[in-house]
């Protein structure tokens, strides 16, 4: 709350965008030259100790230990409403480019449900600095040694958080390419996932490669493909969708930041900068990638903002199959 | 109004709230394909519901029920009075700011339940309510994290 | 043997001064969280996480260890003295904490709940230690199916919980099951009576429900209650903890902890379920079930007992398998990892000197809690001297920032404060809280295993007579339902419990 009053008696100049004129509250955007002149808050829109609060924890701890920016970044977690609460505080703040935040699934999902106010247009894309594969594994214990072994039995299962998940398209778009049919079955959490996947009460699972890793050594679970588009440097010897010649099958999380929207092009072009640095950093390999083997990937604004859309789209088309939305 | 006529009336209200989980569960679809679907938990117990208090409503009318003595007048107006408290407490919180209407609402609560007379009650309650606040803002904000809302004022 | 000598060498390496001041500060935090009405486990490591990943390795991971069974000791203060519970497990230690306090033997009952954490704690650290391979195997074959029939079972031995009139009673376990619905279903993904409100998307919160419509309420009801009659009724010597009482409750103490172990080992489940199930089984295998929820330290120590032993079952998941079964798992995995560490199967085998330390920094812990708690008790006790207009105000101060804390949310303190004036008619009326909390907790566990069993088996009932875990589970559901119906055909009272309750 007090937040905005300052916002009004400390910055006052206009730095002039027909854009932003229309919306007479709005804070006038500073030149990039005195930018950023206060700390910034990362919102993080889950709990502590999370998926999600990890990543952003990490990038904010980069950025302070390379001393990238003049500022301060205070990371807050505001939890509720399946990620809503957290998003929507950080969209309310149209304009103004001292608030941060990271992308996830439900950054997408919920608002398609219209569990949210705010969507992916109420957000600037800034940059992405890693993407995140998925991988299809089968218990050990299983008769499927390799992706097209799978063809021979007409329908299996799979474990997901949610329905409608990274883990569900998958698994939905898997069925298409190969002609099977996988059921995804909707657990509570990965812990669950993961239990019923080595109870056999599923029969495959699409993992996180950190998840995957630590049940791979332990030679619990076999790996058959993995989503990215290129084999992943984690993960030599595990082939891609793309190279069995399924194509189609190419999909990763990207772990990247968005402003509210409507902040300066200015702005945008520094947080790219910050974050190529980030992307590039020993820190970053050693305190991110290395930890959650990730693949490194730096995407700019204009890339990240066109992965963005496409994202949203597969949630779209599948909720519409789904029939959960019209 | 008597406990009975009120046990009546929850009764009642019941079975409209089982009929009403009903109609939105057929809303939500009882069936997925060969799967139960997400209403098809709110048919049962709606279902439940409904049948249940209907039963509970013929027992009540028909006074087979013994309840308790039910609360005094006083006693319901002291427990409304400290509700109403609170939630008015509560809406304030984005203006006051959570300590000063915590202080508030504890005043406003010790007040209602005051059992002594005498300025002693009165010193005491204030120190109560205006230390314990700024404790569990202690507590809460520095030790915990936990982001206190602050009134306009700033604290 | 050989299990002994490490759990030896970890204890030893977990007295190293560093590690040792690590675990008491996270076992104090905990029990401290674990007082607060609203903040359970899961916030208390998790608040703890970005401290205690700065201690690195042992005390890292000993001191969030410590938050995770501290709160299991300091739920049940506030749920005894006030009626209030401190987290979602102790709401069963109110049903007979609480008229314990009431009666002027807050003492005991704060003592008892002492006993049976660390009784629980120890059996469940046994068991941690000697049987956590094993375990994790029958944690795995617990499936969708599984569950489903466990939940039935668990359901079919909660109807002792009933209260007097067996329609009211289950009404409001329908209640429950409704307030279970609330918010996105993970099965369809569709939002049930949100009412359009995001704060109501998550689902509500257990103790954001159980804190208003046990803890509030009982405050709302005793407005009146001690204008006439101060509390002066209250000795020194019934604030005093009674060594006697850890002996009279060793079964409940015996059969909480085992219950709880192997409940608090399912992924999913919790510590909640887990006193649920052994408060209503200590009931329903009692002499004289009547007692139950009158004030006996033996309702103190059952489901004390089965939520310390649940909390270390629930890590067995986590150290074996990698897999975090729980919430607060969830984050102490978070924990590991910030560490350096990846839990999983290979834990044990690459860094077992790290594992044997934390395990053995846990029966310190567990140690040290007892003369902690046990030196505060009187302390404790001695708040329900203060007069009410004082004392309530304060605890309602609490409550409001406890439960602000779990979401920071003032939309979930409005919800709680509605659930106490909403605890009062139902209270007044006879419609026992207890079934209620008792639907919000395992309705969802039910709801969405049988949905999940269904999506895999395309619909076939079958499935759940297939599997032989689930068939045993539901044969003993019927026995539990029948036997006693058969004995009262047969014009024999051998089971007590129906002829009270029905």
């Amino acid at each position: 709350m007090t937040y905005g009053l300052c916002n009004l008696i400390g910055r006052g100049r206009v730095a002039g965008l027909g854009l932003l004129a229309a919306a007479a509250l709005a804070v006038t955007p500073a030149a990039a030259a005195d930018y950023p002149e206060r700390d910034i808050t990362m919102i993080i829109p889950f709990g502590a100790g999370g998926g999600s609060d990890t990543l952003a924890r990490t990038i904010a701890g980069v950025i302070e230990e390379m001393k990238l920016i003049p500022v301060k970044i205070l990371p807050e977690n505001r939890t509720g409403g399946s990620g809503a609460i957290g998003y929507s505080a950080v969209a309310k703040e149209k304009g103004n480019p001292h608030y941060l935040a990271t992308v996830s699934v439900s950054f997408f999902t919920t608002p398609l449900l219209g569990g949210s106010p705010v969507s992916y247009k109420d957000f600037t894309p800034l940059a992405a600095i890693a993407q995140s594969p998925y991988i299809m594994v089968v218990p050990s214990s299983s008769e499927y040694q390799k992706l097209d072994d799978l063809k021979k039995t007409p329908r299996f299962t799979t474990g997901t958080t949610g329905v409608v998940s990274d883990a569900a398209l998958l698994a939905k778009m898997t069925s298409n390419a190969l002609g099977i049919q996988i059921d995804s079955v909707p657990f509570d959490g990965e812990g669950e996932v993961m239990a019923a996947l080595l109870g056999g009460h599923v029969n495959v699972g699409f993992l996180n490669p950190s998840e995957a890793m630590t049940q791979m050594t332990a030679g619990k679970l076999r790996p058959l493909a993995i989503t990215s588009a290129e084999r992943s440097p984690a993960f030599p010897d595990i082939p891609t969708f793309k190279e069995l010649g399924y194509g189609d099958i190419v999909h990763t999380q990207l772990r990247g930041l968005v402003m509210p929207a409507d902040v300066p092009q200015e702005v945008v072009t520094y947080w790219e900068g910050v974050l190529e640095k980030v992307a590039t950093s020993e820190q970053w390999k050693k305190q991110y990638i290395d930890r959650f083997y990730d693949v490194p990937d730096y995407v700019d604004a204009e890339g990240f903002k066109d992965v963005l859309e496409r994202t949203n789209a597969r949630y779209e088309t599948m909720m519409k199959d789904l029939g959960l939305i019209q | 109004m008597s406990i009975q006529r009120l046990d009546q009336l929850i009764a009642a209200l019941l079975v409209i709230f089982g009929l009403w989980l009903v109609y939105t569960g057929i809303g939500y679809g009882a069936m997925q394909g060969t799967t139960p679907g997400a209403g098809l938990l709110p048919i049962i117990v709606g279902s439940a519901i409904a049948l249940l208090s209907a039963v509970n409503l013929y027992r009540a009318l028909g006074g087979l029920e013994k309840l308790g003595a039910g609360m005094s007048g006083r006693e319901a107006a002291k427990a409304a009075a400290v509700i109403v408290a609170l939630l008015v407490a509560v809406w304030a919180i984005p203006y006051l700011g959570m300590t000063i209407a915590t202080m508030l609402a504890m005043a406003g609560i010790g007040l209602v339940l005051r059992t002594e007379s005498g300025p002693r009650f009165f010193v005491r309650l204030a120190a109560v309510s205006v230390l314990t606040p700024i404790v569990l803002l202690l507590l809460f904000q520095n030790l915990l994290g936990v982001p206190i809302p602050k009134s306009v004022f700033g604290f | 043997m050989e299990t002994l000598a490490l759990l030896w060498d970890g204890i030893l390496a977990a007295t190293d001064p560093g590690i040792f001041a690590c675990t008491i500060l996270g076992a104090v935090v905990g029990l401290l969280i674990g007082a607060l009405p609203g903040l359970g486990p899961t916030a208390g490591v998790a608040i703890m996480l970005p401290v205690a990943a700065g201690f690195g390795g042992v005390a890292a991971i000993a001191c969030l260890g410590g938050v995770y069974y501290g709160s299991m000791f300091g739920g049940a203060i506030t749920s005894i003295l006030l009626g209030i519970p401190g987290d979602a497990p102790s709401v069963m230690t109110v049903l007979d904490g609480y008229p314990m306090a009431q009666k002027g033997e807050a003492g005991r009952a704060l003592g008892t709940s002492v006993f049976a954490s660390f009784v629980g704690g120890l059996l469940g650290i046994a068991g941690l230690v000697a049987l956590s391979v094993p375990v994790s195997g029958y944690a795995l074959a617990f499936g969708p199916t599984e569950m489903t029939a466990m939940m039935c079972f668990a359901l079919s031995l909660l109807s002792v919980l009933g209260g007097r009139n067996v329609f009211k009673g289950f009404v409001a376990l329908a209640l429950g099951f409704w307030l279970g619905m609330v918010g996105l279903d993970p099965i369809s993904a569709l939002p049930r009576y949100t009412a359009g409100s995001m704060n109501l998307f998550d689902g509500l919160d257990f103790s954001i429900v159980a804190v208003g419509l046990f803890g509030l309420a009982a405050i709302f009801m005793s407005l009146e209650v001690n204008v006439d009659k101060p509390v002066a009724k209250y000795t020194f010597a019934s604030l005093l903890p009674r060594i006697s009482d850890a002996v009279r409750t060793r079964w409940q103490l015996l059969q909480g902890s085992v219950l709880g172990f192997f409940v608090g080992v399912l992924p999913g489940v919790g510590a909640s379920a887990a006193t649920m199930l052994s408060y209503a089984l200590a009931k329903r295998i009692s002499a004289t079930p009547e007692k139950y929820g009158t004030g006996i330290v033996e309702g103190v120590a059952a489901p004390e007992a089965a939520n310390n032993s649940a909390s270390y079952g629930a890590m067995i998941p986590l150290f074996t398998l990698g897999i975090p079964g729980s919430a607060t798992t969830a984050v102490m995995m978070g924990g590991l990892i910030m560490i350096g560490l990846q839990p999983g199967p290979m834990l044990f085998t690459e860094n077992p000197e790290f594992v044997w330390s934390v395990f053995g920094s846990f029966a310190l812990g567990n140690l040290a809690l007892v003369f902690l708690t046990l030196l505060l008790t009187p302390l404790l006790a001695a708040a329900l001297f203060i007069p009410t207009a004082y004392l309530y105000p304060i605890v309602i101060a609490i409550v409001v920032y406890g439960v602000f804390a779990i979401d920071n949310s003032a939309f979930n303190v409005m919800l709680t404060i509605v659930a106490g004036g909403a605890g009062i008619i139902l209270a007044r009326l006879d419609y026992p809280a207890v079934p209620l909390i008792l639907g919000l907790v395992l309705g969802p566990l039910l709801e969405r295993n049988i949905r999940r069993t269904l999506i895999q088996s395309q619909g076939d009932l079958l499935v759940f007579i297939e599997r032989p875990i689930a068939l045993g589970l539901f044969i003993a559901t019927l026995l539990v339902l029948l036997i006693p119906l058969f004995l009262k055909l047969m014009g024999r009272k051998m089971i007590a419990a129906d002829e009270a309750e029905v």
